[in-house]
């Protein structure tokens, strides 16, 4: 019998064409445990942000169900020399606001050296990716190192700096220029900032010009500038993008879809990761979070005809049942036509012999 | 088309004000009116609950909303803060009974609607304090014995001053802002851009005219 497609949900035909494509690059398929140490996940539970880790012990070991598929390949990788190229498709489990979550997430990785020319491939496959979920879509990217030496210059303690940064996610110019003239911050070192608050897109000379007496950012600039020559359109400088600067060295991306509320991809550079577990490697890449996606979209796809038996006849609606789906149909058979059902009605009306 | 969720009560009557005195304005709306929609000025409006109008735009349902920063600090959103309309103005304090002093032998008991703006204050100021969850008439708390102190908005202070209490200290300046959806952002950039240049600009011109 040949695959029909068709039948797929959305979920899994986006999958589908999204293993398509990252293979067509070149990148293998990686497929990591369901559990891992729960020490892994709850000191490194910046790196995904929100979520309670879900835990339990075995053996006198404390574990956890992944709440994160890249700290996984980052921790248990064994990658040699070289550049390695992969993708996954995997679920991760979250407690969030006291409800258990699984969430399918499929995403890429470049593990080894990871130079430009990996980032700006990996650029075109998010692009790519986020073209695949069929909506309008957005790519924002911002670049760590040029707001972490935007922060410096402004010398802020931990917690000011985390106030300031929580003011460019939100793009709040009103309470950081509050804040700044409270903390009597260096005039200079603010006006970069709120630069970077109020950048909407568009020739990143306007903050150049305003970071230029504070900090040396051409080289960061640079490299943000040649990947939106490279792809433009809807790939968007973005300084609210921000990640933990505690693994996130370089550029740092989030994708929307118009119509879903939240970013459903992120994705950048996390060398300080690999570091984190000892490797002296370089890395980067992208998660396009499916359950955002699909939160909205339908329950799963019903059969397109039912065929009704009852106890005497449930031998010849198996087998007209067979006849129709050899035809290629999807076909249930039930005692009674289903709630709401909209599809075509069989009955089989005669006897099994 | 976008989206607007406007908080129900005194707040939400006057940033439409505002957003009437910038061309937004609606011809079906009615401040006598229970309908919970209308639409006009290629702006579609919801009066919602104060403590809903995060979860309204996270969600997407607004685009935009308006909300006061006593409420988006005690349940943060994932949204942008474009624009303080600096209306509704007042302060998250710190009032105790007139002459309290902090001795600093044991937790500071707290009493307050904002549990979670209240951990983040005085953990900011590294003061450990045991919380007194309370939903209204604050004020009574250190009256009858029960918190040493409240964390609370305060507007003019009256209320303060006639039950025996002072301010000991502000902890953030509150007022009405402006949150716009991430997503909704990114594909209705110039509507809700210019949105908010409008309510900016009347903004600017009536406290410059104060």
């Amino acid at each position: 019998m040949q695959a029909n497609l068709n039948l797929l949900s959305r979920e899994d035909r986006l999958c589908l064409t999204l293993k398509s494509l990252y293979a067509s690059y070149g990148y293998r398929e990686y497929r990591l445990s369901g559990f891992d140490e729960y020490s892994l996940y709850a000191d490194n539970s910046n790196f995904f942000g929100s979520g309670e880790v879900i835990s339990f012990s075995a053996d006198g070991k404390l574990l956890a169900l992944r709440p994160d598929v890249t700290l996984g390949i980052a921790k248990n990788g064994r990658f040699g020399a070289g550049t390695h190229k992969i993708f996954y498709c995997e679920k991760v489990l979250r407690k969030s606001a006291g409800a258990f979550k699984e969430v399918s997430q499929i995403g890429v990785e470049i593990i080894g050296d990871a130079d430009f020319a990996c980032e700006a491939e990996l650029c075109a496959l998010m692009l790519k990716t986020l073209s695949a979920t069929g909506g309008q879509y957005v790519l924002d990217v911002s670049h760590t190192g040029i707001v972490n030496k935007v922060l410096s210059a402004l010398n802020l303690s931990s917690a000011d700096s985390a106030f300031a940064l929580g003011c460019l996610e939100s793009k709040n110019a009103h309470d950081f220029s509050r804040f700044s003239a409270e903390r009597g911050l260096d005039k200079k070192a603010v006006r970069a900032f709120e630069s970077l608050i109020a950048f909407n897109g568009g020739n990143l000379s306007s903050v150049t010009d305003k970071i230029s007496p504070v900090a040396d950012v051409t080289k960061e600039c640079k490299e943000l500038t040649s990947l939106i020559s490279l792809y433009g359109g809807s790939l968007r400088a973005d300084f609210s993008v921000t990640g933990d600067a505690a693994y996130y060295n370089g550029v740092i991306f989030k994708g929307y879809i118009n119509g879903v509320p939240c970013a459903v991809l992120s994705g950048g550079r996390y060398d300080k990761l690999l570091k984190k577990f000892g490797k002296d490697q370089r890395a980067m890449g992208f998660a396009l979070y499916l359950g955002e996606l699909y939160a909205r979209s339908d329950a799963g796809r019903s059969a397109e005809a039912v065929v009704i038996y009852n106890d005497g006849n449930f031998a010849s609606a198996l087998s007209y049942a067979d006849g129709l789906r050899q035809m290629g149909a999807s076909v249930l058979t039930a005692k009674e036509i289903p709630e709401n059902f909209s599809g075509k009605v069989y009955y089989a009306e005669k006897k099994d012999d | 088309m976008i989206n607007v969720a406007l908080p129900k009560g005194r707040l939400g009557e006057k940033v439409y004000s505002v957003l009437d005195r910038s061309g937004y304005g609606s011809k079906e709306y009615s401040a006598d009116s229970r309908k919970l929609v209308f639409s006009g000025g290629g702006v579609s409006y919801f009066w919602v609950k104060p403590s809903d109008v995060g979860v309204y735009v996270d969600t997407g349902a607004a685009d935009m909303g308006f909300i006061g920063k006593d409420i988006l600090g005690e349940y943060p959103c994932g949204a942008y803060e474009l624009l303080d309309l600096s209306i509704g103005k007042c302060q998250m304090c710190v009032a105790g009974k007139k002459g309290f002093e902090d001795g600093f032998s044991r937790p500071l008991k707290v009493a307050t609607k904002f549990v979670n703006s209240a951990r983040r204050y005085f953990s900011s100021v590294g003061r450990e304090i045991e919380i007194v969850k309370l939903n209204g008439s604050v004020e009574l708390a250190p009256v009858l014995g029960i918190a040493d102190v409240i964390f609370d908005v305060v507007e003019t202070g009256d209320t303060l001053r006639e039950n025996g209490l002072e301010v000991i200290a502000r902890a953030f300046p509150i007022s009405a802002r402006v949150i716009v959806n991430k997503s909704a952002y990114k594909f209705k950039t110039e509507e809700i851009n210019a949105v908010a240049e409008k309510l900016k600009g009347i903004v600017n011109y009536e406290n410059n005219q104060i």
